[in-house]
C-alpha cells in the first residue's frame, strides 16, 4: 500500500493525536478548547479504525462504517456541546472551566 | 523513497504538530483554524488507506461543518478578547507529563503487538470489482442499514437538544 | 380446693379489689372502701384456712409456671418460675398481713373518713396489700425482689398520700432513694447467688449451698454473698445506716404508718433473712461470719433508736424510733442463729399486733387531739377509755411485761443470744428492753395521764377505729402463749431454721474435689460432673483439716418458749424499772425532765437531733457526693466529651482535606482517571509477566 509504512507508524501517530487530544481536554481553560481536544480524540480513533480495516481486513468495510458513524455521532456531539458552551456563557458570561464548579465538594 | 511514503510521513508530522498547536495555542479562534488543518491532514491519510469516502465526509462534515460551528461558538462566547490570558489551567504540567507517559506506554505496546492481517475472503468469480463508493454504498444500505436509520434518529434528536439547551429562556 | 391454688388466690383478692376500684370505681366514697374492705376480708378468711392447715401439714408447698427460662453453658438450665410457696413461715406472715391490713382498712373507713382522697387511699391499701402477700408467698428470689419493689413503691405512693404537704412530698422521695441504696446491694446479692448456685428457689438453696467453694469465685466469699442481701434487709428494715427513711415516713396517714411502716413492710427486711437463712448460716464456715454483722448492726440499731425514742415529742416519731428498735431486736436475733430465727419471726409476730395497736391508738388521739405533740396532750385516758386501755396494753406488751405478747418474744430473743454466747449483744438487749419501758410509759403518761390540757374537746373514736383496738389489744394479750409448748407443737417447731446436716460433710467433699481437681474450681460444668461421680475421694485423703466444728453453733432441738427464770426475771425488772423511772419523771414529777435535759447539754442534743445522721448524710451530700460528682462532671465534660468533640474534630479535619479532592471541575476528575489508567497498567506491568 504505501512502501515502507505499516500499520505501526498509523497506530503510533494515532496514539499521539490522542495523548494530545488528552492533554487539551485536561489542560486547556475555555471549554471550545476542551471541544477541540475531543475532537481530536475522536479523530484518533477515527484513524486507527480505518487503518485496522485497510492493513487487517481489506476485504471488509467494518471500519469505515464505523468511522463514518463516529463521524456522525460526533458531528451530533459536536452540536450538543457547543449549545451548552453557548448556554454557560449566557449563564456566567464565561466559557472558562475553573468557574464552572457548582459540585464543588 | 515514494511519494506516497513521503506524503504519509509529511502528513503524519504535519498533523501532530498542527494537533500540538491545537492544545497550545493561546488563541482560541487559531486553534480553531489548527484544528481544521489537523482533520484535513486525516483526510489525506484516509486518502493513503484507500477509504476515499471517509476522507471526503471528514472533509464535509469535519473541515466542513465542525469547525464552522466551533468558530461560530468561538464568536459568539467573546473570549478571544482576553488571548493575553493563558489558555492553560494549573493542571497543565501534570497533564503533559501524564499524556506523554500514556503515549509512551500506547506507542510501546502497539509496536510490539504482533498486528497479523486476516486473510481477505476470495472475491467470488465474476462480481464485479467495486469502487470503494460503491463498496460504502452497498454496505451501508445493506450490512448497515439498522445503525444507519438510527443515526440519523440520533442526529435529528442533537438537533431538537441543542436548540432547546442553547435557546434564550423565554420566561 | 388445694393448698397451692388456695395460695395464689391470696394475693390476687386484694389485687382483684383494687383493679376493680381502679376500672370501676370512679372515687366512690362508699363503694371503694367496700370492696377494699371485701377483698382483704376474704384474704383474711382465706390465710386462717390455710394456716390450719399448714398446723396440719406443714411440709412446704411449691408451685409455680415458668416464667424465664435460660439455658448456657455455666447453668445448664436456669429457670426463674412464678409461683407460690406455702410453709409455716408464708403462712404466719400471710395472717399478719390480711389481719392487720384488714383491721387497718376498717380503721381508716373511721379515720379517713372526712378525707378527699378518701378512695385513693383505700386502692393505695389495697394495691399494698397485693404487693405485701405476693412477697411473701414468693418462691424464690427473683418474684420476691419484684414484689420486694412493689411495696417500696406502694410505700412512696402512701407516705407521699398528703401530696399538698411539702415534708410527704420530701419523705416519700427520701424513703424512695434511701431504700433503693440497700436494694442495689440485695439485687447484687440475688444476682451472685444465681448464677453460682444455680438456682434462686427457696426450696433449692440450701442443697446447693455445700459446693460454693468449688462452684463459687474465690474472690466472693458466701458471708460477703448474705451480707449483699442483708443490704436489702438494711434498707427495707430500716436498719442503720439506712433508717432515716422510716422517722420521716411518719408523714404518712396514720394508718398507713402503722400497716405498712410498722407492722408488716418493715418486717419484710427480717423475713428475707430468715427465708435464705441458710446462707447466713452457711457462710460461718467461710470467712466472712455474716450472722455476726446482722445481729452487730441489728443491736446497735436497737441501742441507736431507744435512745433517740426517749427524747422526740412528736408522738409518732417516739413510736417510729420504737419500730427501729424492734426491727434492730428481730435482726440482732437472726443473727444469733438457731433459736434466734425462731425468735426473730416470733417477735415479728407479735411485734406486728401491738406496733399496729400502738400506731392505730396514736391515729386515734390524733385524730381527737389534731397535733403530734404529746406536749399538748394529757389526761385523754377519761376522755378516749378505750384508746387508752389499749395503748396501756400495747405499752405493757412492748415493755415485755407478763403476760402480753412482748415477754415472751423478748425473752426469747434474750435467750437466744445467751445460747450463741453474745455476752455484749445480750446485755445491750436488755438495755434496750429497759429503755423501752421507760420510752414508751413516758409517752403513755405525757399521753393519757395528768392535767388535761385548757382547749379542745377530745372525744373518742367510733366504732370502726376502737374495734380494730380491740382486737389488736386482744392480740397483744394472747399471741405470745403460741410460743408455749403444746404437747410437742409450739410455734418454734413450725418456724425454725435447722442446719441442713450434710453441709459441713458437703463443705469437706467440696474442698476435698478442689484438692483433687484444681481445674475445676470455677468451672461449673466440671465441678458438676465431679460432684455428681459417685465415686468420691474420702475426706481423710484430701489432706485438709476438717471444718472446725467448735465455730458452729450446735444446733438446737426444741424451739419452743422454755421460761428461763436467769432470762426472764432480769430483764422483766429491768422493765418494771423503765416503768417506774418513766412513772417518777412524768407522772409523780420527781425532777424536770428539762432540767436533766439541760445538765446532759450536749448529749442530749445529739440524741434530740438523732445523733444528725441526717445532717451527716446532709454534710456528705454536699461536701463529698457533690465534689466526687462534681469532679466525674469535670471528667465527663472535659474529657470524655473532649475525645468526642476531638474526634469529630479530626473527621471534621480529615473530611476538609479530602474535600480539597472534590473540586467540582470536570478536567481535574479526567486527570485523575488519566493518573488511575496510567496506575492500572504499571501494574499490570508489574504484575502480569
Amino acid at each position: 500500500m504505501i512502501p515502507g509504512v505499516g500499520i505501526g507508524h498509523f497506530l503510533v501517530l494515532s496514539a499521539a493525536l490522542f495523548s494530545v487530544g488528552l492533554y487539551g481536554v485536561i489542560a486547556r481553560r475555555s471549554a471550545v478548547g476542551v471541544l477541540m481536544g475531543l475532537e481530536l480524540m475522536f479523530n484518533a480513533a477515527n484513524l486507527n479504525l480505518v487503518a485496522f480495516n485497510a492493513y487487517l481486513h481489506s476485504g471488509a468495510m467494518a471500519g469505515q462504517m464505523f468511522t463514518l458513524f463516529t463521524i456522525t455521532i460526533a458531528a451530533a456531539e459536536a452540536t450538543v456541546g457547543l449549545a451548552l458552551v453557548v448556554s454557560i456563557f449566557r449563564a456566567r458570561r464565561s466559557v472558562r472551566l475553573e468557574h464552572v464548579d457548582l459540585l464543588k465538594g | 523513497m515514494q511519494l506516497s511514503t513521503a506524503i504519509f510521513y509529511l502528513c503524519a508530522g504535519l498533523s501532530v504538530f498542527s494537533a500540538v498547536r491545537v492544545v497550545t495555542v493561546r488563541n482560541v479562534f487559531h486553534a480553531a483554524l489548527f484544528l481544521a488543518l489537523t482533520l484535513a491532514l486525516l483526510a489525506v491519510l484516509y486518502l493513503l488507506l484507500n477509504a476515499e469516502f471517509v476522507a471526503v465526509v471528514q472533509l464535509l462534515v469535519y473541515v466542513g461543518a465542525v469547525i464552522v460551528l466551533i468558530i461560530f461558538a468561538v464568536m459568539l462566547t467573546a473570549q478571544i478578547g482576553d488571548a493575553g490570558v493563558g489558555q492553560t489551567n494549573r493542571l497543565a504540567v501534570p497533564a503533559a507529563l501524564g499524556c506523554a507517559a500514556l503515549f509512551l506506554v500506547l506507542q510501546k505496546a502497539l509496536l510490539s503487538a504482533p498486528w497479523a492481517p486476516t486473510e481477505a475472503p476470495a472475491p467470488a468469480a465474476g462480481a464485479p470489482v467495486l469502487s470503494n463508493l460503491q463498496a460504502v454504498g452497498m454496505s451501508l444500505l445493506n450490512d448497515y442499514v439498522y445503525p444507519f436509520e438510527l443515526t440519523a434518529l440520533i442526529l435529528f434528536t442533537a438537533l431538537i437538544g441543542a436548540v432547546l439547551i442553547a435557546r434564550k429562556d423565554t420566561e | 380446693m388445694t393448698f397451692s391454688t388456695a395460695t395464689w388466690i391470696v394475693p390476687l383478692l386484694p389485687l382483684g379489689g383494687f383493679l376493680f376500684n381502679f376500672l370501676f370505681g370512679r372515687g366512690s366514697r362508699r363503694l371503694v372502701p367496700r370492696v377494699a374492705l371485701l377483698a382483704v376480708g376474704s384474704a383474711l378468711a382465706l390465710s386462717l384456712v390455710l394456716a390450719a392447715q399448714v398446723l396440719g401439714d406443714p411440709a412446704p408447698k411449691v408451685d409455680g409456671i415458668p416464667w424465664l427460662s435460660v439455658t448456657n453453658q455455666v447453668f445448664g438450665h436456669f429457670t426463674i418460675s412464678v409461683g407460690t410457696l406455702l410453709d409455716p413461715l408464708s403462712a404466719m406472715m400471710l395472717v399478719v398481713v390480711t389481719l392487720v391490713s384488714f383491721l387497718v382498712h376498717l380503721y381508716s373507713l373511721g379515720y379517713m373518713s372526712e378525707d378527699p382522697g378518701l378512695a385513693r387511699f383505700f386502692m393505695y391499701l389495697g394495691l399494698f396489700t397485693f404487693s405485701m402477700l405476693g412477697l411473701v408467698v414468693s418462691p424464690n428470689l427473683f418474684q420476691m425482689y419484684i414484689f420486694w419493689e412493689l411495696v417500696g413503691l406502694c410505700s412512696y405512693l402512701l407516705i407521699g398520700f398528703y401530696t399538698t404537704k411539702p415534708e410527704a412530698n420530701q419523705a416519700c422521695k427520701k424513703a424512695f432513694v434511701v431504700n433503693r441504696v440497700g436494694d442495689l446491694g440485695m439485687f447484687l446479692g440475688i444476682l451472685f447467688l444465681s448464677y453460682y448456685l444455680g438456682t434462686s428457689d427457696f426450696s433449692a438453696i440450701a442443697a446447693h449451698l455445700g459446693s460454693w467453694p468449688l462452684f463459687g469465685p474465690a474472690w466472693l466469699p458466701l458471708g460477703a454473698v448474705a451480707l449483699l442481701l442483708f443490704c436489702g434487709a438494711v434498707g427495707k428494715s430500716a436498719q442503720f445506716p439506712l433508717h432515716v427513711w422510716l422517722p420521716d415516713a411518719m408523714e404518712g396517714p396514720t394508718p398507713v404508718s402503722a400497716l405498712i411502716h410498722a407492722a408488716t413492710m418493715v418486717a419484710a427486711g427480717v423475713f428475707m433473712v430468715a427465708r435464705v437463712y441458710a446462707v447466713f448460716d452457711a457462710s460461718l464456715m467461710g470467712s466472712v461470719n455474716a450472722p455476726l454483722v446482722v445481729a452487730c448492726v441489728g443491736g446497735f440499731t436497737s441501742l441507736f433508736a431507744a435512745t433517740i425514742a426517749c427524747t422526740q415529742f412528736d408522738i409518732k416519731r417516739v413510736l417510729a424510733y420504737s419500730t427501729l428498735s424492734q426491727l434492730g431486736y428481730m435482726v440482732m436475733a437472726l443473727g444469733a442463729g438457731g433459736l434466734g430465727v425462731t425468735a426473730g419471726a416470733f417477735h415479728l409476730f407479735t411485734h406486728a399486733f401491738f406496733k399496729a395497736l400502738l400506731f392505730l391508738g396514736a391515729g386515734s388521739v390524733i385524730h381527737a387531739v389534731h397535733s403530734n405533740d404529746v406536749r399538748a396532750m394529757g389526761g385523754l385516758r377519761r376522755k378516749m377509755p378505750l384508746t387508752g386501755i389499749t395503748f396501756l396494753v400495747a405499752s405493757l406488751a412492748i415493755s415485755g411485761i407478763w403476760p402480753f405478747a412482748g415477754f415472751f418474744s423478748k425473752d426469747m430473743i434474750l435467750a437466744a443470744l445467751k445460747d450463741a454466747h453474745m455476752t455484749g449483744l445480750y446485755v445491750l438487749a436488755a438495755a434496750v428492753a429497759f429503755l423501752t419501758a421507760f420510752y414508751m410509759f413516758r409517752l403513755y403518761f405525757l399521753t393519757f395521764e395528768g392535767k388535761e390540757p385548757e382547749h379542745g374537746h377530745p372525744h373518742e373514736s367510733p366504732w370502726t377505729m376502737t374495734l380494730p383496738l380491740v382486737v389488736l389489744a386482744v392480740l397483744s394479750l394472747g399471741a405470745g402463749f403460741a410460743g408455749l409448748d403444746f404437747g410437742g407443737r409450739s410455734f418454734g417447731s413450725y418456724i425454725r431454721f435447722d442446719r441442713s446436716p450434710t453441709l459441713a460433710s458437703d463443705w469437706t467433699r467440696a474442698q476435698g474435689l478442689a484438692l483433687a481437681h484444681p481445674k475445676a474450681v470455677g468451672d461449673y460444668r466440671l465441678a458438676t460432673a465431679l460432684w455428681a461421680a459417685p465415686a468420691l475421694p474420702p475426706t481423710a485423703a484430701t489432706g485438709l483439716p476438717a471444718p472446725a466444728p467448735a465455730t458452729i453453733p450446735p444446733a438446737q432441738e426444741s424451739r419452743a418458749f422454755v421460761l428461763d427464770y436467769s432470762v426472764a426475771v432480769p430483764a422483766t425488772l429491768l422493765g418494771l424499772a423503765g416503768i417506774f423511772l418513766a412513772f417518777g419523771v412524768y407522772r409523780l414529777k420527781w425532777i424536770d425532765p428539762g432540767r436533766v435535759a439541760r445538765a446532759l447539754g450536749p448529749v442530749y442534743t445529739t440524741v434530740y437531733n438523732k445523733y444528725y445522721v441526717d445532717e451527716f448524710y446532709r454534710w456528705m451530700m454536699d461536701h463529698v457526693y457533690y465534689v466526687v460528682s462534681g469532679a466525674i462532671a469535670w471528667f465527663d465534660r472535659h474529657v470524655v466529651d473532649g475525645v468526642m468533640n476531638g474526634l469529630a474534630l479530626l473527621m471534621q479535619v480529615a473530611g476538609g482535606a479530602l474535600r480539597r479532592l472534590q473540586t467540582g471541575r470536570a478536567q481535574a476528575y479526567a486527570l485523575a482517571m488519566l493518573g488511575g489508567i496510567l496506575i492500572l497498567l504499571g501494574a499490570l506491568k508489574v504484575f502480569v509477566p
